[in-house]
């Protein structure tokens, strides 16, 4: 039930951020107010439909053009999204997320992913988002690897406006390509981009043992059936890695299959 | 008279309050205990001294023009 809960959750944000279509006929992007608030998950704004303003490039923006380098309203909205439910944007309101979890339903064999990989995503969070922006003034996250942009804004534009479509050049293959390996990369492994690349997912995980709601695992009533495991989104074992574990994007789907209630969502 | 036993009342009242729930006798461990609040709040300061400082504006100067970056073409 929690799965289908957080299934219908995900394919709402995805509708509520990406509600203006009438961009796809117009092959152009929403040019309203609502730009002025930040998307909480991984959305384009150069999306023909998208309602709001990804977050990793208004960070880079500001990083590469800013007086003070830092978007304090963007880090100020992230934050308080942290500070109150950790990665619960990943788990439940994320387009990508919802793309990654679809695509691993194809029967594949699957391979692990090791835990020192994962932190490559802190590699791309200071090393791309921060410091590369800031010296070269350019958004390299976005124009070298970001999937979500070359999905929702850069393939649909290009088949729909044939100014752009004229523009496309070597940059556009190779991150085609990115999205390409990834895609591939997704159906054999849970999550990929989100445990491995994703900056908003690790700006959030900084979060995860310190937020609101957290998961508590009491490890006298777990009896290491790793029920959770096969459940998670993720592939980790809550009760090995514990509650504030940075990888865990609080799906929430390991507290409801539990057989013993050993997992339990705490706050405080 | 009277004001000197509301005072003793108080006194007594403050005296039997259990602050050890709270935290506040180790600042630390009230750090610890209310982090989420204090991040919250904080980020809820920093997100209006951004919107004070017309962040926002500059946000949506960017986002509504297409973001060639992000397609891959520029």
């Amino acid at each position: 039930m929690m799965k289908l809960y957080q299934r219908l959750a995900q394919i709402l944000s995805v509708c509520l951020y990406n509600a203006y279509i009438p961009g796809f006929f117009k092959a152009s992007i929403y040019q309203g107010m609502l730009k002025t608030i930040p998307c909480p998950g991984l959305n384009c704004h150069s999306c023909p439909s998208a309602l709001s303003t990804c977050p990793i490039g208004v960070l880079q923006l500001f990083v590469s053009y800013g007086t003070y380098h830092i978007s304090l309203y963007v880090v100020g909205f992230l934050g308080a999204i942290g500070a109150l439910g950790g990665r619960i944007i990943c788990g439940w309101a994320c387009p990508f997320g919802l793309l990654q979890d679809l695509v691993f339903k194809v029967p594949l064999p699957e391979i692990k992913i090791y835990p020192l990989v994962e932190k490559t995503r802190y590699v791309v969070l200071i090393g791309l988002v921060g410091v590369a922006a800031w010296i070269t003034k350019e958004p390299w996250f976005c124009k070298a690897i970001c999937p979500a942009g070359t999905l929702e804004a850069g393939i649909p534009l290009v088949i729909l406006n044939s100014d752009l479509r004229d523009l496309i050049g070597g940059l556009f293959f190779f991150k085609a390509a990115v999205l390409g390996v990834l895609l591939l990369l997704m159906m054999i492994s849970k999550r990929p981009f989100c445990r491995v690349l994703c900056p908003l997912g690790a700006l959030y995980s900084l979060f995860n043992k310190i937020s609101f709601f957290r998961i508590a695992v009491d490890n006298d009533a777990c009896i290491s059936c790793d029920a959770c495991h096969k459940e998670c989104p993720v592939g980790i074992r809550i009760y090995q890695e514990g509650g504030g574990s940075s990888s865990c994007v609080r799906c929430f789907r390991c507290v409801k299959d539990c057989p013993t209630k050993a997992i339990s969502i705490t706050r405080g | 008279m009277r004001r000197g036993v509301v005072l003793e009342t108080r006194y007594f009242y403050f005296t039997t309050l259990n602050f050890s729930d709270t935290g506040w006798e180790n600042p630390m461990k009230f750090f610890k205990k209310h982090c989420a609040l204090i991040l919250f709040v904080a980020s809820i300061l920093c997100m209006a001294a951004g919107f004070m400082l017309q962040e926002h504006k500059m946000m949506f100067s960017y986002a509504v023009v297409v973001c060639l970056s992000c397609m891959g073409i520029g």
